[in-house]
């Protein structure tokens, strides 16, 4: 018999990929949904470059492309051979289907990215912050789950982790202190700022090397088709924007700067009181500029420089301190379309964090300097193979320097300065793969491990000390680049999602995150002069292991979006001082830690309203973090960290009256801090002395705030929009407490001694008024 | 006495800039309202080469809320068994109070003591310390050694509390002298330098006192000093005026003796656990605010509070030029 084979005709499959782009500016869009109409599941998200890739059977698709705030775009093509497909889209009309969040309707309940939350910079600058300035960081802290540290402090605590734990970056650079005037500004000018991505569960295996969030940044490019100014002149600070083409569709740039002005406009009013002398300001400039070789090849440069500068003058000039801190970062990024699945992103970047104090008091001159600096390379590749993977992978290499303080001056005729000895090098590495797919029609996952590696290096002269009584027993002196100690972690990152219905889905996920480097900071609040230690034979890894479980569902049409997610990490090698810290210079800090655990859990509750003239959210965090140190006199107790927000509330609310006005609020509400305070009095030789109460076992009272703003927008012109805002900052005046003193006196002998505690505060009420203005060539 | 809260020069810098940040803040009192905290044991004790032990035991008091002590009577606590062992031969200590003293001793104690009897030779306040009870025989038969480790026993109210400290060799300083004030203007001020010879084992801790003329001794801000830089070595430095807590506190004549002034040294040697308690005791009076951390006094009293220090004791006078 013979058998007859006949050819089975089979269907290729072409590959659909481009970059999606904003019509007017050219700027990537970020996110962008890329899907086939009818056929929601069947799609992509542009990446941080705004390119998206999607491999489909030949045929006739209807692609459609939407991104929040934008006009969605639909495109018939016919799909015969690979197709390189750029989209545009236009900037939509705002007033009736505003969306706060959600690139694509229903993207909250679709997407496995549980804990991850896209912040459209237009959407920020509708929410009324300090001084009318646009704060992305003040921004983040109202949603679920992310909690300010506080009047005054830099700094936000995500799920209950330190402030250190929040991997911040600028353009892939990471930043090291984000405030300015302990966090009352952040340093991100909101006008050189297109995205910005929180991570706050879940978080993918292409991050590393913090336990419990990323906030990735992403500068504008700068409008490649036209120039245009933008900035705004306020009561406090002013900026200004500059951006344009430099070759028409092919290279832009963009100069963003910011300064305050506080110091000249308050000194004439300090002149004889008691706060002549004092002197401040801040400046930031962001730099950026883009070149695009061909279709596959574009190059970006990126800068960003700022800092504050203290000084203080007193009137008789027996004192005179100034205080300069900063950061400066630089990036150089060259992005290669291998072909039409593979994306290659190669960076370069160098970026640093400096303080110093230099003062003279009497016959006293002292200086202290401290930073930390780092050279990082990365690549990153996206792969789209098709079948609906999406596979991520890449390395990441950082030589660290760490200067703890130095410090130098002189104390009458007496000299001391600490040795550069000091200081510590370190290497830091990373590599990752990842991928999302669909496992079943239902259940998406996104599944990946990451490898991470860190080791520290000489030269460094390790002095060694007698456990029993601190004191020296040797020293050993590494050369430079002999290993010191290293670490080596495996980090495996999962995420799912399972669809329940149109409207609701259940996510899940557990990672485990390893972090090298920590912020140490003895004080009650961040300030400055906290120090980014390195990992070393003393101090281990932090390592963290996060579950969570969420529920979400969209209720009419996707205009409300809901959802509950609770979270519990297991936190190991967590840092405290000592019982018995006492600061010296010339000893290194770590000498002065006790090591333990530590605990985080919660429950978060949002609701959003997400379309219409009048939205907003609230949001309710419930959560508890706590820690347990063998080595503190708590011993076996957990304590509370002063992290620990147990309550933890905000509501927003956005109202659009019409094309000119709008008007919004917003409420915040946290459980006040935990901090040690004194309880009881004793006398030793003959003076009195205080005892502490538990650690961080008084809370200070509630901080509780609202703001109110309202903005009036010019009738808008062709090529000039303005518009005036003006925002309340606290608008009943609240005190909240920064921190609380206690001071006493008295005759011990003879009469009483008479106790006060006080508390200091920052802000009452501030009104504000602020011009904003854009110019379009 | 007059108790004020005093400056600590070690914390200079960060307390500069935590005044100096204060910036458009608005300061109000507040109520703290906790409840009363458990009432602990603070013990007070040294031995010496020579000398009895000599305790005072007290109480803690809540801090918040007006606070008097005359009305405490539970401020000193009485009543407690007290005793003191060296390993072989334990004493048992009897509690003397200042008040129900012999009215000829009176003066001697309170001058050994450092209390001001005001004219008519009464005491401000009394004052009850725990010690052998063959003490004013003059010649008790339980005094400290060089070399021993007394382990301190107090029964109280159903709680015990312990201690231990040992007398190390004193490390007399190779010599004693004074330096003039560096301004000219103020030449009648003179500070005391010490040369010392450090032991070549590491891991030795010095206290130190200063006596003027009639005034009892004192010792100053800082007080102790570990041999982590000086290991071994001739080193030489000053050392502040002992500060009499009863006085009021002055910046500039702080730390400086008189012309014509007696000065005696008390320079001793102590225990690490004993270095580590002054040293944060020290600290801690210092500083309060947000840019500090609550330093947690390093006691090596187990139950209680406070210190039982043994120290290995050498004096040197000088005299301060006219």
């Amino acid at each position: 018999m013979l058998i007859i084979s006949i050819p089975i005709f089979s269907q290729s499959k072409y590959t659909l990929s481009g970059y999606v782009k904003d019509a007017e500016t050219g700027e990537d869009l970020i996110g962008a949904y890329v899907y086939l109409k009818n056929e929601v599941a069947t799609g992509t998200v542009t990446n941080i470059y705004g390119f998206f890739s999607l491999t489909l059977l030949e045929g006739n698709y209807e692609i459609v492309s939407s991104y929040i705030g934008y006009e969605t775009q639909n495109k018939s093509i016919l799909l015969n051979a690979d197709v390189r497909l750029n989209i545009s889209l236009k900037l939509g009309q705002e007033l009736e289907e505003v969306v706060i969040k959600g690139e694509r309707e229903d993207a909250n309940v679709q997407s496995t990215d549980m804990g991850r939350v896209e912040l459209n910079i237009e959407q920020i600058k509708t929410i009324p912050v300090l001084f009318g300035e646009v704060d992305i960081l003040k921004a983040i802290q109202l949603l679920p789950g992310v909690g300010g540290a506080g009047e005054g402090n830099t700094g936000f605590y995500v799920r209950g982790g330190g402030p250190d734990q929040n991997l911040i970056l600028l353009d892939e650079a990471v930043v090291y202190n984000t405030g300015h005037l302990f966090g009352f500004f952040s340093v991100f000018n909101s006008d050189a700022i297109k995205n910005v991505t929180l991570i706050k569960g879940g978080m993918p295996a292409q991050y590393g090397g913090r336990l419990s969030s990323v906030v990735d940044v992403q500068m504008k490019e700068g409008n490649n088709q036209q120039y245009q100014a933008e900035g705004g002149i306020g009561l406090i600070a002013s900026r200004l924007t500059v951006q344009g083409p430099i070759v028409k569709d092919k290279s832009s740039f963009i100069v963003s700067g910011r300064r305050t002005y506080i110091d000249a406009i308050l000194a004439p009013f300090l002149k004889g009181g008691e706060f002549e002398g004092n002197g401040y300001y801040f400046y930031d400039l962001n730099t950026k500029v883009n070149y695009k070789f061909d279709d596959n090849n574009r190059l970006f440069a990126s800068g960003y420089f700022g800092q504050d500068v203290f000084n203080y003058k007193a009137p008789d000039n027996t004192l005179n301190v100034s205080v300069p801190w900063g950061n400066a970062t630089g990036t150089l990024r060259w992005n290669h379309l291998f072909n039409d699945k593979l994306f290659m992103n190669v960076s370069a970047i160098y970026n640093s964090f400096d303080f110093a104090v230099e003062s003279a008091f009497q016959v006293f001159n002292f200086n202290l300097y401290s930073g930390i600096q780092d050279w990082n390379g990365k690549i990153d590749l996206d792969y789209y193979p098709g079948s609906n993977h999406n596979i991520k992978f890449g390395g990441n290499y950082i030589y660290h320097t760490f200067i703890p303080y130095s410090a130098s001056g002189n104390f009458d005729d007496v000299d001391f300065s600490t040795d550069t000895l000091s200081r510590k090098y370190a290497h830091e590495a990373g590599i990752y793969i990842q991928d999302e797919f669909d496992i079943t029609d239902l259940i998406k996952i996104n599944i990946g491990i990451r490898g991470s590696y860190f080791q520290q290096i000489g030269p460094y002269n390790d002095i060694i000390y007698d456990e029993s009584n601190q004191q020296v027993i040797d020293t050993v002196y590494y050369e430079k680049g002999t290993p010191i100690a290293d670490y080596f972690g495996l980090e495996p990152r999962i995420n799912a999602r399972i669809i329940v219905d149109n409207n609701s889905s259940i996510k899940a996920g557990v990672t485990f995150n390893n972090q090298y480097i920590h912020l140490v900071s003895s004080s009650t609040s961040t300030l400055p002069t906290d120090l980014w230690i390195p990992s070393s034979k003393k101090v281990k890894p932090q390592i963290g292991i996060q579950y969570s479980l969420g529920y979400f569902r969209n209720f009419y049409s996707n205009k409300y979006e809901t959802s509950i997610e609770v979270y519990y990490k297991d936190l190991k090698n967590q840092i405290e001082f000592a019982d018995g810290y006492v600061p010296e210079l010339g000893i290194d800090i770590e000498e002065n830690f006790v090591f333990g655990r530590g605990r985080s859990y919660g429950a978060e509750f949002f609701i959003k309203k997400a379309k219409g003239q009048f939205n907003g959210w609230i949001g309710y965090t419930l959560s508890k973090t706590e820690r347990q140190f063998d080595d503190l006199q708590t011993v076996e107790t957990w304590f509370p960290t002063k992290y620990d927000r147990i309550h933890d509330l905000e509501i927003v609310a956005i109202y659009k009256l019409n094309d000119r006005w709008d008007f919004a609020s917003t409420f915040v509400y946290a459980t006040g801090q935990a901090t040690t305070i004194v309880e009881s009095f004793y006398v030793i030789g003959g003076q009195l002395q205080t005892d502490y109460g538990p650690r961080n076992g008084y809370r200070l009272p509630a901080y509780h705030r609202l703001d109110l703003s309202a903005t009036l927008h010019n009738k808008p012109e062709k090529k000039y929009e303005s518009s005036w805002n003006f925002s309340i900052y606290n608008v009943y005046s609240r005190k909240n407490p920064y921190f609380i003193y206690t001071t006493w006196e008295g005759d011990f002998a003879y009469g009483s001694v008479d106790v006060q505690a006080k508390q200091v505060s920052i802000f009452p009420i501030i009104p504000s008024i602020t011009w904003n203005f854009k110019f379009s060539k | 006495m007059k108790i004020k809260k005093t400056t600590n020069f070690k914390l200079l810098t960060p307390t500069v800039i935590a005044m100096v940040f204060v910036l458009n803040s608005c300061t109000q009192d507040i109520t703290i309202d906790i409840p009363n905290p458990e009432s602990k044991i603070v013990v007070e004790g040294s031995i010496e080469q020579g000398l009895p032990p000599i305790i005072s035991l007290t109480s803690t008091v809540p801090f918040y809320g007006e606070v008097n002590f005359n009305e405490l009577d539970n401020y000193y606590v009485h009543g407690a068994i007290v005793t003191v062992s060296d390993g072989i031969n334990t004493v048992d200590l009897s509690e003397f109070c200042l008040a129900d003293l012999p009215d000829e001793i009176i003066p001697l104690v309170a001058a050994f003591l450092g209390v001001d009897l005001d004219t008519t030779g009464t005491i401000p306040l009394n004052i009850c310390l725990y010690t052998v009870p063959d003490i004013f025989t003059g010649f008790p038969a339980f005094t400290g050694e060089e070399g021993k480790t007394y382990d301190l026993n107090i029964q109280f109210d159903g709680k015990t509390i312990t201690s231990s400290t040992t007398i190390f060799p004193p490390v007399p300083p190779d010599s004693v002298y004074y330096r003039e004030h560096d301004d000219p203007e103020n030449d009648s001020l003179f500070r005391l330098y010490l040369t010392l010879t450090d032991p070549a084992e590491p891991g030795d801790f010095y206290r130190y006192f200063t006596k003027r003329n009639s005034e009892a001794y004192y010792s100053g801000f800082s007080s102790v000093f570990d041999d982590n830089l000086i290991n071994g070595q001739s080193f030489d430095f000053t050392v502040d005026r002992g500060f009499n807590p009863t006085e009021d506190f002055e910046q500039l004549p702080y730390g400086y003796f008189l012309a014509g002034d007696t000065v005696i040294l008390k320079w001793c040697t102590i225990d690490y656990p004993s270095y580590d308690f002054w040293r944060t005791l020290e600290f801690d009076s210092g500083t309060d605010g947000p840019f500090s951390s609550a330093t947690i006094v390093q006691t090596n009293i187990t139950g209680g509070l406070g210190i039982w220090c043994g120290y290995g004791v050498s004096y040197d006078t000088l005299y301060m030029p006219e």
